[in-house]
């Protein structure tokens, strides 16, 4: 190559970094870190996602959102009681707040208020402010990881399915386990001990690799040879309780819900860790009723779990006849994991007191609240806009309805380590895609207006045709290896544990490989 | 050195020559006559292809996080412009041009001939395709991707092996992410040859192809989290995503497009060392004899053959490869899509009558209801009763989920059509024609913010974008009042009770329920009628007479004339065209029917079969005395053979 020639390259490469450098300063120079002339206007900006007004996590990655105002630049300006203001400049609206300035204004405020300003320019090169939003930074961090699963909604027949996990401080997510390492299969009911990742079940599903569950306690995954449903493991990590489901789903011919889901029959069955035996006491094996969603008090003393009256005798006909009578009550067994004792089961809450169908319990790992869901009907509350949370206080036996409902489905409640924070399910956004909210929970049971789970980009969540759902709030990120995970997906199965023959066992037909729900 | 330099200039004067006497006949038949806008609409419904783009970082980061997906996004990218058609077949001809010239690069690498017809057998395979309606531009890319490699790696300065392997395994990797296990296996192989055949040292060969199975196997465990046998499969030949719905012509043919290059360089590399052998042990016992001079006029001639073979070639392979009625399909696929219904039953009317195809005559009657002739002309075309509500597939295919999901829009179904929308949604990806049905369902239900989510990643689609822009104005501002119309009309017919479970698998149930949500469903009415027709089940037809009130017909359609006669007839019941609202037409037409079959019994019974063809083929007393469609072909004169569906 001749001199001439790379001095001629030499030329063009500077004169671009020139021009970029110039460019970077030129915006950067242009936006104002200040608004000194400004009209008020008396009302909050219009903004996407909705995240003020109410108490957000100290360690919650920047609340990054899209103003809705019309205008030619954008500014806001992020300030509190103590540390150093951060401002935002933009052309679009979109506001990106840097994480390194926002992990330190949060930091510096807890249990204080923050404020952020909101200034558009206009057409005519004035700048408008509007009222300040603002919100308050809970002295109680969030758990560090959002474990939940990702994919489109759907109905028999699916492509890619995905358990994720997103570290809520910033916005890095990464796989758990795919579909596509075993055969495009479906994988469900992921769950931990507490919310310790060391521990961790999935249920999974596949044409070519058979129903099986993961068990993964540290970097050690095994595959257990039978598909667990909705898992509740002791604290103690020594047992796992988890439900046995005959699931159909079937379509509703009109309605905003197409979709929805009944069980024929379910149990539920109790597997032993160290014995690595299966075992279904009757207390919760009854062959008259359902039994489903179990979850354990944080002590480990009690299992609460959903229990519903069989109400058709044909177990094929799907869906089978009253099934939108079916209401679950909400019950509990006492257990003593000392000598490995069941008590007598007792109702908690009935579905006749209530008038509604009680699923999916959670206990606050204080022991002190009891969050669940209460639907019009059946066991599958995602698929029902009813579907509302509720939040019982254990020590006086009283429960009321949240402030937080919407007119569609929340379900899938997950809570904090410290009892703070909760995680939970919600289509409010038009009834069809399910995403993250999160919600502070006060010591006085009082559940505060919930913000989505933040991403990088603030659009994100507009142009997203996939659910996420079941999240589980954990401390840290899985420690089994996501290689580990798929290899063992694809392995035979190292762990024999089938559930004994009983009176309980649930008799309606298997269902279809096909068989799917949410 | 001169005419050496001489000699080059005309060879590539020649070889240019050659691509062009091929690609610019290759570019107008694909332009006017294969028409890629056809492939476009046919995407994700008769073409299992789904290429899938969409603007953005996020879609780009998704495809590069896949193995090969530099190639996914890149004909994801291209295959938009099919929409218009002389994009389409540009785009296809400078693959085809790009294949073709890696070909003769590679030959030229190995010193081989570069014969125009071999040289270009790759690029015929690539148009080959494209003319049989499939869609081989992915494969194309990979392959030319995987010779690019290869050439790249064996023009590196570099001949030790300490760095040239470590250098390949670095290729193998990139290579794998960029284009998949198709491209990393041509560049292997090709690797292979010239290691074995031109440096003669047979351990790089061995080394290359393990190495590249070895990195596969771990790039498969460790980076995409895939079963090893899938990762294997990748972007190649054995992948069911390339092949599917392919015949084992197009499959031989993309065969031939990924093993041809190997194949014949391996080949020709052989022979050339056996002849030059030959050779040489002949020179040794023989004095070289001088050739005789060639006349000039030889030359040419040969250099004219060899620059008209390719196309001779592909002329012979299109004619050979010419599918008919998967053209017919593309077509009347493509119309349905685009709801030209005039012009889907011009197409119609032309289709061999002795078949039919159920996708085919599902979107016929469709047309037929839309121009108002259901009841009037649907025994003009061949008939199955599979047909009206797509039936017979047990698990519906693409296609048939996109027609019924149109279908029960149009009807009023709409849970089912957002059923059947989710589901290839689901499967198939982000498939634009699939997000607007989507949108539309969502705005009818009345989710506006659902449908927003669906219309903000159309607005990403190059092509669907302005449509996407469309309808959210709609959703702001309202819409037209033609297409507001559209959307009451559908409301009112789509079931209220939520507690309802969707109807049972037969049509009668699902039109049946949606009568009763809404009696002035006319569709429903009409399919339901013609459901009744199909099964001859002419109680039931009469039966539903009466529903007739409520709608606007002028006087009975056709056909229920002539069920209420049959049916008249065959209880014995005297006949009164007045009383029962019959045309006088119609009555005196079957009366002459009666005559004409009664002479069936006697006499040459062949010629008064063909003479009611041609007279009553059209006619349901035909299809109800027969169980078959017997139509003439539109200006045919004599009577053509009796249809029946597939």
């Amino acid at each position: 190559m001749s001199y001439a020639r790379r001095a001629n390259q030499f030329v063009v490469v500077a004169g671009m970094c020139s021009l970029v450098a110039a460019l970077s300063f030129g915006l950067v120079s242009c936006a104002p870190e200040t608004v000194e002339a400004y009209t008020e206007v008396a009302r909050d900006p219009d903004v996407r996602p909705d995240f003020f007004g109410t108490v957000i996590p100290a360690n919650i990655a920047p609340l990054n959102f899209q103003v809705l105002e019309p205008g030619q630049a954008y500014l806001v300006n992020i300030h509190a009681g103590t540390g150093k203001p951060i401002a935002v400049a933009s052309k679009t609206g979109a506001v990106r707040i840097p994480l390194k300035q926002w992990r330190a204004l949060l930091a510096a405020n807890r249990g204080q208020t923050i404020s952020v300003d909101v200034f558009v320019k206009e057409a005519g090169g004035g700048w408008k402010k509007f009222q300040s939003l603002t919100n308050t930074v809970a002295a109680e961090d969030v758990d560090d990881v959002l474990v939940f699963r990702l994919m489109k909604p759907i109905y028999n027949w699916w492509k890619s399915i995905g358990i994720y996990q997103r570290r809520l401080a910033d916005y890095r997510t990464s796989v758990v386990l795919h579909g596509r390492s075993f055969g495009e299969g479906c994988l469900n009911c992921h769950s931990f001990v507490g919310n310790e990742p060391e521990t961790l079940t999935i249920g999974l599903r596949s044409a070519e690799y058979g129903s099986s569950t993961l068990l993964a306690q540290g970097n050690t995954v095994e595959k257990i040879d039978s598909k667990w449903g909705y898992t509740a493991w002791h604290p103690s990590g020594k047992l796992a309780v988890y439900s046995l489901s005959k699931v159909r789903q079937f379509f509703h011919r009109g309605g905003p819900q197409v979709r929805d889901v009944v069980d024929l029959d379910s149990a539920l069955a109790c597997y032993m860790v160290e014995r690595r035996e299966v075992v279904c006491p009757p207390q919760f094996s009854d062959k008259d009723r359902l039994e489903t969603y179990p979850t354990w008090s944080p002590d480990g003393k009690y299992l609460y779990f959903c229990s519903g009256p069989i109400l058709w005798e044909d177990r094929d006909t799907v869906p089978p006849k009253n099934y939108e009578k079916l209401k679950y009550d909400l019950c509990r067994v006492s257990y003593d994991v000392a000598t490995d004792t069941w008590g007598p089961v007792e109702t908690v809450l009935s579905a006749e007191q209530t008038g509604l169908s009680i699923l999916l319990p959670r206990v606050s790992p204080d022991g002190r609240f009891l969050l669940f869901c209460m639907c019009q009907y059946g066991c599958f509350p995602i698929y029902q806009p009813s579907s509302d949370l509720y939040l019982m206080d254990l020590t006086a036996g009283t429960y009321r309805k949240l402030a937080i409902n919407s007119n569609y489905s929340e379900s899938w409640h997950s809570w904090s380590s410290n009892s703070r924070w909760i995680a939970f399910s919600s289509k409010r956004q038009g009834g069809l895609f399910t995403r993250t909210f999160l919600s502070y929970v006060d010591e006085t049971g009082t559940a505060h207006k919930p913000v989505i789970v933040p991403q990088e980009d603030p659009c994100y969540y507009d142009a997203l045709l996939e659910t996420h759902s079941t999240p589980e709030l954990v401390k840290g990120e899985v420690k089994a290896g996501r290689a580990a995970l798929a290899r063992t997906a694809r392995s035979a199965a190292t762990i024999v544990a089938e559930a004994p023959i009983s009176g309980a066992t649930p008799k309606a037909k298997p269902i279809e490989s096909w068989q799917e729900r949410e | 050195m001169k005419s050496r330099q001489a000699i080059d200039v005309g060879g590539h004067s020649r070889y240019w020559a050659g691509q062009l006497v091929l690609l610019v006949p290759a570019f107008l038949y694909l332009w006017l006559g294969v028409d890629s806008r056809l492939l476009y609409r046919g995407f994700g419904t008769v073409l299992a292809d789904v290429p899938v783009f969409s603007s953005g970082w996020l879609f780009l980061r998704q495809s590069l996080g896949m193995p090969g997906g530099l190639v996914v996004y890149l004909s994801g990218y291209l295959s938009q412009w099919y929409h218009h058609a002389w994009a389409g077949a540009l785009i296809v001809t400078l693959a085809a041009l790009l294949v073709a010239v890696l070909v003769e690069r590679h030959f030229t690498y190995a010193s081989l001939p570069r014969t125009p017809a071999l040289v270009c057998l790759p690029a015929i395979c690539v148009l080959l395709l494209v003319a049989q309606y499939r869609h081989p531009l992915g494969a194309c890319l990979t392959v030319s991707l995987g010779l690019l490699f290869s050439l790249a790696f064996e023009r590196l300065p570099w001949h030790r092996a300490s760095l040239r392997l470590p250098l390949y395994c670095l290729l193998v990797v990139v290579g794998y992410a960029l284009v998949g296990a198709g491209g990393v296996f041509v560049f292997a192989i090709m690797t292979a040859i010239y290691s074995l055949f031109v440096r003669r040292r047979w351990w790089p060969s061995v080394f290359v192809i393990v190495a590249s199975v070895v990195l596969i196997r771990g790039l498969s465990e460790y980076v995409y989290l895939l079963p090893f046998r899938t990762a294997l499969r990748v972007a190649t030949p054995f992948s069911a995503d390339l092949t599917a719905g392919m015949k084992m012509s197009s499959r031989m043919l993309l065969a031939t497009l990924y093993a041809f290059v190997p194949v014949a360089v391996a080949v020709m590399l052989v022979g050339k060392m056996a002849w030059t052998r030959k050779e040489t042990r002949r020179a040794g016992k023989t004095r070289d004899k001088k050739g005789e001079p060639r006349s000039r006029a030889l030359v040419f001639g040969r250099r004219g053959v060899a620059l008209l073979l390719p196309v001779l070639v592909l002329a012979v392979g299109l004619a050979l490869a010419y599918d008919g009625p998967r053209k017919d399909a593309v077509q009347i696929n493509a119309c349905a899509r685009q709801q030209q219904w005039s012009r889907l039953l011009e197409l119609a009317r032309d289709l061999p009558k002795g078949k039919a195809n159920i996708a085919c005559n599902h979107d016929i009657n469709r047309a037929l209801y839309h121009t108002g002739r259901l009841p009037y002309e649907m025994f003009s075309f061949p008939q199955n009763p599979h047909a009206l509500l797509l039936t017979r597939e047990r698990r519906p295919s693409s296609l048939t989920q996109l027609q019924l999901c149109e279908l029960f829009t149009e009807l009023g179904n709409l849970n089912t059509a957002e059923k059947m929308a989710g589901e290839l949604l689901a499967t198939d990806g982000n498939l634009a024609l699939v997000l607007e049905k989507l949108a539309w369902i969502q705005i009818i239900k009345g989710q506006a913010e659902t449908a927003r989510v669906y219309l903000n990643v159309l607005l990403k689609d190059p092509i669907y974008g302005n449509t996407a822009r469309e309808m959210l104005n709609g959703l702001d501002r309202g819409f037209a009042p033609q297409r507001a119309a559209w959307i009451e009309r559908i409301r009112s017919c789509v079931p209220t009770d939520p507690y309802g479970v969707t109807y049972g698998g037969s049509v009668e149930q699902i039109l049946t329920g949606l009568l009763e949500q809404n009696p002035r469903n006319r569709m429903a009415f009409e399919y339901l009628m013609a459901s009744y027709l199909l099964t001859r089940q002419l109680d039931k037809v009469i039966a539903n007479l009466d529903r007739l009130a409520d709608f606007d017909y002028e006087g009975m359609p056709t056909y229920f004339e002539e069920a209420l006669l049959i049916w008249r007839t065959m209880r014995h019941e005297p006949i009164d065209p007045a009383a029962l609202g019959i045309s006088l037409a119609t009555y005196k037409r079957y009366q002459s029917f009666l005559q004409i079959s009664r002479s069936l019994q006697s006499g040459n019974q062949q010629a008064t079969l063909n003479r009611l063809v041609r007279e009553f083929g059209s006619s349901y007393f035909f299809y109800y005395g027969f169980g078959r469609v017997g139509v003439a072909a539109r200006g045919a004169a004599g009577p053509r053979p009796l249809a029946r569906a597939e």
